[in-house]
């Protein structure tokens, strides 16, 4: 009693405090996301004056320019955006509700899970539609996910971050043996497929973002309702339970919201690395630990950070060839992962 | 206290340890039994005890050739091959403490594969001699990287782990990287990565076989130290070991021999990881019993995924390194599901 | 004396914790750190134990700079048990023990004559013969604490520095193993130095106190010179009733609540 008293005021002073920061972030970032979406538009072969990219965006006509912005790049950047943030979003309900600042769904395997099935539909029946492999990807994501809250509920406390991540990293190595071996017995499909494993969202399409669109928007809502519920499961199992919360269905709810959002993203853009873990952490230094604020701005900043990770990936690499924006997001995403690897204060 | 309690524990410790004693000779019978049985194993299949004979010049021409430069090497090297990588997995282990971790995690395998994918596809007029030296360079360069990155006073279990992950993941975009734009050698490439030990000679052989000669021995020379580094940094200082020096020269060990084996046999996966966690299963977690039993397990692993690959649908080769992943992925899987 | 500090300041990183820290080991003697949490008193055992080097001053074992001797060397003449010990799975107490031969022995020669005469002392010392045998994790908590203690001995040294011996142990296995090492101060002459978090613990076991507080040494001295209202108050910022012991006569401190006060108002009251 006596240290809730204690603890209390202090902790609601720092969201209170964290939370006049998150209007700033939400402008700043939105503005570097929007900036980088401008540009976006603004790169390929073709030059596109800005106000052609305007229009190409809201109400294209029929002008070449204006078709290049609103078939080949605005899709492209709407993409990213999107996958970005729905990466994001189940990173931050991952690492919510497996209490671990490493349990986001690529380090946990649930990408690779997407990815195995993804690549089994392109290799064995290479007739199924857009719509049937997205489904497999959610199923793929949703056998791994199923998997790791298996083993994270398990053992008192659950599992050490490091246990954690030895584990999810396990896992994806096993699930990416298993797409290596149907390569090689495919290798004629093994190129494409490798550039889907990189990520990227290169060969964007309206389709694409037609076929996703409903599910992100679902995903994302029941992740914000899920808000509430990640903050107090995140003084842990015993005490939510203490405060009358139903600890079960806030895990399975969660895991299905990261199912169907890390299962789209991955299904259209492939496996991209390190945005669901990195993303959150931002977000949470930025505004505090409340997931309210949270939730939205780790949508917001997934987004402009893939969006700004597409740009950079035009910029490298022969200008005849495609480079995947997922070397971008490993690139950036490597050193931010050593660095909060650094602050970890962690004993074996 | 009274005379039966403490007999009885004493009895069935004493008897585990004279089990113990016994895995090291048993398992080395195993594998030499093992050996024999699956050295005519492939699309030319020489049964035993033919394959023996003509092992020993007894036989037909073809026999004998096909046996002494085609299947005695594969069955050397996999001796040498999975036996050093699970033993640079049990030194891995023990210097991240974690029952968890492997070679593969700290980013040496990653860095390995992507050096010799580039040696590979870049250059395609790689020797045969010349890939070994890249991946050897490679798994090197990655560790260093790690090590750097990780070390904060000293480089902690812990960060060397995390470290080593994000070193190996983006180790691997490099690798798809580099496939996506040779997509020619893909097939040879992918074939490396996956780890095999087919079209191997005895020139490699004599190669591994000098680092791990050297390293091995090395190696359970610091079984103590590594024992000691396990009761924890601060008793291991207090009985007079230098800690952060025993850990670099322990990982540089570990790292050594894991590149001599990812060198020759590619990045075979899982061997590291689940060869050690099956030794200390049957000998406990000492690393003089320990440290033998690895290498005779993953000798074990590698001869039977090896004879699986060429033996199951001759003339096609599946490589070992899917068939140990096929093997270790389950058994990882199973170590979870009891909550390790 | 064979051991002491002069002018140390210790630090991690760039955080200093300890400035200007002198003290001396009698020899022989029992002598215990308290202090509240973070006062420094488990980094000043790190430091006199070589684990740590000050970024000023100096330790001096047997009147040289601690750090002229090799780890080896320092850990044949002084044992450190720490907090936190990690336990190999499925090993016996005797194992466990033969470990504390590591700074004598070769990388792998087998155990000599001394070494076996070492360990079977030291689980003698330790009460631990009998159990021999026992898979550490199966033992006791005072059992385990004892079975690390006899590692400590089985290394032979005189001095044997000890980081909170007792913490996570009920309070029969706290006096069970404070019994033992006052046992071994008594008839073996072993020279004791451990930091204790129990300031009542500290002033029945220890024969010189050395009192901490934000990494400095506020005083120094006999249990009944330390275990006082005044330094109570100072060290800890409590006010206490300091009552005897009926059996032994040291000082018993039993704290007053004093509702409302906090240390820095405390020293204001006063």
């Amino acid at each position: 009693m006596t240290s809730m008293a204690a603890e209390s005021p202090s902790t609601r002073h720092r969201v209170l405090g964290r939370g006049r920061t998150f209007p700033v972030a939400v402008a700043v970032i939105g503005a570097i996301g929007l900036a980088g979406f401008v540009w976006s538009l603004s790169i390929g072969p073709e030059h596109i004056s800005l106000a052609d990219r305007i229009h190409g965006t809201f109400a294209p006509d029929q002008s070449a320019p204006q078709l290049i912005v609103h078939l080949v790049r605005l899709p492209r950047a709407l993409e990213a955006a999107l996958v970005g943030a729905a990466l994001a979003v189940a990173g931050t309900v991952m690492q919510g509700i497996t209490l671990n600042p490493l349990g986001a769904p690529e380090i946990m395997g649930v990408n690779a899970g997407a990815a195995l099935l993804v690549t089994l539909s392109v290799t064995v029946a290479t007739s199924m539609s857009g719509e049937s492999v997205l489904v497999l990807a959610y199923a793929g994501a949703a056998m791994a996910a199923v998997f790791v809250f298996g083993f994270a509920r398990l053992g008192r406390g659950g599992l050490s971050p490091m246990r954690l991540a030895l584990a999810g990293v396990t896992v994806t190595a096993f699930l990416f043996a298993l797409m290596q071996g149907i390569f090689i017995l495919h290798v004629e499909t093994a190129s494409t497929l490798m550039f889907w494993l990189v990520g990227g969202v290169n060969f964007a399409d309206w389709h694409n973002i037609h076929m996703i669109w409903p599910w992100l928007l679902g995903g994302s809502l029941a992740a914000m309702l899920l808000a509430a519920p990640l903050n107090v499961l995140a003084l842990g199992d015993d005490m939510a339970q203490g405060l009358g919360q139903n600890v079960a269905r806030t895990r399975v709810i969660g895991g299905a919201v990261v199912v169907v959002l890390a299962g789209a993203a991955v299904g259209i853009a492939g496996p991209v690395a390190f945005l669901g873990l990195i993303v959150p952490h931002i977000a949470r230094s930025l505004v505090g630990v409340n997931h309210f604020l949270v939730m939205p701005l780790s949508a917001l900043t997934g987004a402009s950070l893939f969006v700004w990770a597409d740009v950079g990936s035009r910029y490298i690499g022969a200008a005849d060839s495609q480079t995947p924006s997922g070397l971008v997001t490993a690139l950036i995403g490597a050193p931010i992962f050593i660095y909060l690897a650094r602050q970890q204060r962690m004993s074996s | 206290m009274s005379a039966l309690d403490a007999a009885a524990p004493t009895f069935a410790v004493l008897e585990r340890r004279s089990r113990r004693n016994l895995v090291v000779p048993v398992l080395f019978v195993l594998a030499v039994v093992v050996s024999i049985g699956t050295l005519g194993v492939g699309s030319y299949r020489v049964y035993f005890p033919d394959s023996v004979l003509a092992l020993l010049g007894h036989g037909s021409h073809d026999q004998v050739n096909i046996v002494r430069t085609y299947e005695l090497p594969r069955v050397l090297l996999a001796w040498l091959v999975g036996g050093g990588l699970a033993v640079s997995g049990a030194l891995v282990q023990g210097v991240i403490r974690n029952p968890l971790a492997a070679p593969d995690i700290i980013g040496v395998t990653k860095g390995a594969g992507l050096a010799a994918v580039a040696a590979l596809l870049v250059y395609p007029s790689t020797s045969d001699l010349e890939l070994p030296l890249a991946a050897f360079i490679g798994g090197f360069a990655a560790i260093l990287i790690v090590y750097v990155a990780a070390y904060r006073g000293g480089a902690s279990p812990v960060r060397l782990a995390l470290v080593g992950i994000a070193v190996s993941s983006v180790c691997e975009t490099f690798i798809r990287l580099l496939l996506i734009k040779h997509v020619t050698a893909i097939g040879t490439a992918l074939t490396w990565l996956t780890g095999s030990l087919a079209e191997r000679g005895m020139t490699e052989v004599y190669e591994c076989a000098i680092w791990m000669g050297v390293l091995l021995p090395l190696a359970y020379l610091c079984s103590r130290r590594l024992d000691v580094l396990g009761l924890g940094d601060d008793l291991a200082a207090g009985l007079g070991e230098r800690v952060e020096h025993l850990r670099r020269i322990l990982l540089l060990l570990g790292v050594g021999i894991a590149a001599a084996a990812v060198a020759i046999g590619g990045t075979i996966l899982f061997l590291s990881l689940i060869a050690p966690h099956m030794a200390r299963r049957l000998v406990g977690a000492r690393h003089s019993l320990l440290l033998p039993a690895s290498f005779l397990l993953g000798a074990l692993l590698l001869l039977v995924s090896d004879a699986i690959g060429r033996g199951i649908d001759p003339p096609i080769e599946i490589p070992a390194g899917l068939i140990t992943a096929l093997i270790g992925g389950p058994y990882f899987l199973y170590l979870l599901a009891k909550a390790v | 004396m064979r051991l002491s500090g002069n002018g140390l300041t210790l630090s991690y990183e760039s955080v200093t914790v300890a400035t200007d820290l002198t003290l001396e080991i009698p020899d022989g003697k029992v002598t215990v750190l308290i202090g509240p949490n973070g006062c420094g008193k488990s980094t000043t055992l790190r430091a006199l134990s070589r684990l740590l080097r000050p970024k000023g001053g100096s330790v001096i074992l047997d009147g040289k700079d601690i750090h002229s001797y090799s780890s080896k060397e320092v850990a044949r003449r002084l044992a450190l048990l720490p907090q936190v010990l990690l336990t190999p799975e499925a090993i016996s107490v005797r194992e466990l023990v033969a470990y504390g031969r590591h700074p004598q022995r070769r990388s792998i020669a087998a155990l000599r004559d001394e070494d076996r005469e070492a360990i079977e002392w030291a689980l003698a010392a330790t009460g631990m013969t009998e159990l021999g045998e026992r898979p550490v994790d199966q033992l006791s908590g005072g059992q385990r604490q004892r079975a690390w203690i006899a590692l400590v001995l089985a290394q032979g040294t005189d001095l044997i520095l000890l980081d909170e011996p007792t913490t996570f142990l009920d309070v029969a296995y706290q006096l069970e193993v404070l019994e033992l090492l006052r046992e071994l101060n008594a008839s073996q002459g072993k020279t004791i130095v451990m930091v204790l978090h129990d300031i009542n613990m500290a002033a029945e076991y220890g024969h010189q106190l050395l009192a901490m507080r934000e990494g400095k040494i506020v005083a120094t001295g006999s249990p009944h010179e330390i275990v006082t209202r005044e330094l109570m108050r100072e060290v800890f910022g409590i006010e206490s009733h300091i009552l005897r012991h009926p059996d032994t006569e040291n000082p018993l401190c039993v704290p007053v609540p004093v509702p409302g006060v906090t240390p820095a108002t405390a020293a204001a009251l006063a």
